[in-house]
């Protein structure tokens, strides 16, 4: 049961990230391959508050996700004058800068050792512990990325970011600011990807450089597409899906040492299918042009 | 001395691609309420005098001044703002959304297209969606697209696509409008409909400068005609006078043709 929960409490932090991922790749048509980049800021910046600082994870929290936001906007800013596959290039070098960072500032990160015993958020004093104590937390978090994402993508706003997807320089001609409307994506997307962050890393109490690499930031862009890009449904729908059908895999029975790559080959197998049969996601509209 | 009465005036417009002059010291203007043809030969420099003036290429050299204002160079956002909308030789349509999105995209919001005001619902951005909607429904009445409004765009005809170019373009309460061979493959039906809509946009006061292969259409709606050729304006007045003037007929044609 408990470990029932604790995959449901995964699941929710992924779909925070497949929704903000979703927005960016989705709905303004932008290639990022660095979303674990903001999810490793709203991790650490939460984490190191709490274990230096000892501000509350409700506050260390913000300050993340306002820093995810931040770095989106620095990264953003000329990363957004690229098109297409450059684009995608410069967000997976952003992502791997990161990583780095996080793995190579020791004196402020720990490196590789990770930091351990990192305080779990509390309530009136009472320390969250067990994960059917962070299910309604996350749970919030998610109607909350939920309720904004819609809200922004059914807006005058989101019809802008749609219509740079279709046509970046109709968009243009038609007096929008293209490229503020993408930075802003941008960062809106960073800011939710950074409260997942620093979700997870009070709800794990540890984390390490590992759990940010570019393959992680693959993981999520595989949930968006899987669900369908611009489909809020689809992500929500992509990204338990591919949380929970690995964790399946443990019940065959197979040694640990297999059972890693197997899982690998799964996502991959099912990938290709999708893309065979459903080229727009389980729930998406929308095709690649 | 015209430049004061001028909507438009381009001066000493150049544009070179590498070693390649594309516009050389084009001058023109254009005046308000008139119907200006932009022809010439296939690589005459067209398509680029409209992508400059439109903000999507930088000039080399040259101005372009926009009701008094210098308007060179400036981001297309800017110049859309100030008044000039323009449509694409290969259309730009955003296909995967509805022909009622496509027009809203065009209309102007103050709020509603901001990011705070998406998220915090607002009064002021209701009103906008009010306006903006009965705006974008006039001009596709116009058009007489109002029985496709909730088509992808994508599944238009050719000849529809232009039509919603159009009345996008006319969505950003343009006074100015850049069509870029609005007419191109489209059936003679709909090309007598753009012709019809042409003329009742001028007399409505817009002002138009088109870009057009078919000699019938420049005879029947332009009231001017100015012909570039090799990136340089060779012709400039009115279009009976173009098709008998010797320089455009050996621009057309060759050399050879000028003796039959």
């Amino acid at each position: 049961m408990e470990y029932l929960l604790h995959i449901l409490v995964i699941a929710g932090i992924y779909i925070i990230l497949t929704l903000s991922l979703n927005l960016i790749v989705g709905f303004t048509g932008l290639p990022s391959l660095g979303h674990a980049a903001f999810y490793c800021i709203g991790a650490y910046t939460s984490s190191l508050l709490a274990l230096r600082l000892g501000v509350s994870p409700w506050l260390g929290m913000w300050a993340g996700a306002l820093l995810a936001a931040a770095s989106g906007l620095i990264i953003g800013y000329p990363s957004v004058r690229l098109k297409g596959d450059y684009l995608a290039l410069a967000t997976f070098g952003m992502g791997v800068i990161v990583y780095s960072i996080a793995k190579n500032w020791v004196s402020l990160t720990r490196g590789p050792l990770g930091l351990p015993g990192i305080p779990g958020f509390s309530v009136f004093g009472y320390q969250l512990s067990s994960p059917w104590m962070y299910i309604p937390l996350v749970y919030v978090f998610v109607l909350l990325t939920l309720i904004v994402i819609h809200r922004i993508t059914s807006s005058p706003f989101g019809r802008v970011l749609k219509a740079i997807r279709e046509d970046e320089t109709a968009a243009q001609s038609l007096g929008k600011n293209t490229s503020r409307y993408k930075l802003l994506s941008f960062m809106v997307g960073a800011f939710f990807a950074g409260i997942a962050g620093s979700l997870y890393a009070h709800y794990i109490t540890f984390i390490d450089p590992s759990s940010f690499t570019v393959m992680e930031s693959i993981t999520v862009l595989l949930m968006v597409i899987f669900g369908g890009m611009g489909s809020i449904s689809g992500s929500i729908v992509g990204a338990v899906i591919l949380v929970v059908i690995p964790e399946l895999l443990r019940f065959v029975g197979l040694p640990s040492s297999i059972a890693a790559p197997m899982r690998q080959m799964l996502y991959g197998l099912l990938l290709v299918l999708l893309m065979l049969k459903r080229p727009q996601g389980l729930m998406g509209t929308y095709r690649f042009k | 001395m015209m430049e004061g009465k001028a909507l438009l005036s381009v001066r000493d417009l150049t544009k070179t691609f590498g070693g390649l002059m594309a516009v050389n010291c084009v001058s023109f203007d254009i005046e308000k309420g008139t119907i200006t043809a932009l022809i010439g030969p296939n690589g005459a420099g067209k398509t680029t005098v409209i992508n400059i003036i439109s903000g999507l290429l930088r000039a080399t050299g040259g101005k372009v001044v926009f009701k008094g204002r210098d308007i060179t160079n400036l981001p297309p956002y800017r110049i859309s703002h100030l008044g000039i909308a323009r449509t694409f030789q290969n259309i730009r349509v955003f296909p995967q959304m509805t022909v009622l999105e496509n027009m809203l995209v065009a209309t102007k919001y103050r709020k509603g297209e901001t990011l705070l005001y998406s998220v915090i619902p607002d009064r002021d951005v209701k009103v906008e969606d009010e306006q903006n909607l009965k705006k974008a429904l006039h001009y596709l009445e116009f058009v007489g697209l109002m029985d496709k409004k909730d088509e992808f765009a994508g599944n238009l005809s050719h000849g529809q696509r232009r039509l919603l170019e159009l009345a996008r373009a006319l969505a950003t309460d343009a006074d100015l409008l850049l069509l870029d061979e609005p007419t191109a493959g489209v059936t003679p039906r709909t090309r007598k409909k753009l012709l019809q809509l042409f003329t009742r946009l001028k007399n409505s006061g817009k002002t138009i400068m088109i870009i057009e292969h078919n000699m019938k259409v420049v005879r029947a709606v332009s009231d001017r005609v100015i012909v570039l050729s090799n990136g340089q304006k060779i012709f400039d007045g009115p279009p009976d006078k173009a098709f008998k003037d010797s320089r455009v007929i050996e621009a057309y044609l060759g050399t050879k043709w000028r003796y039959m």
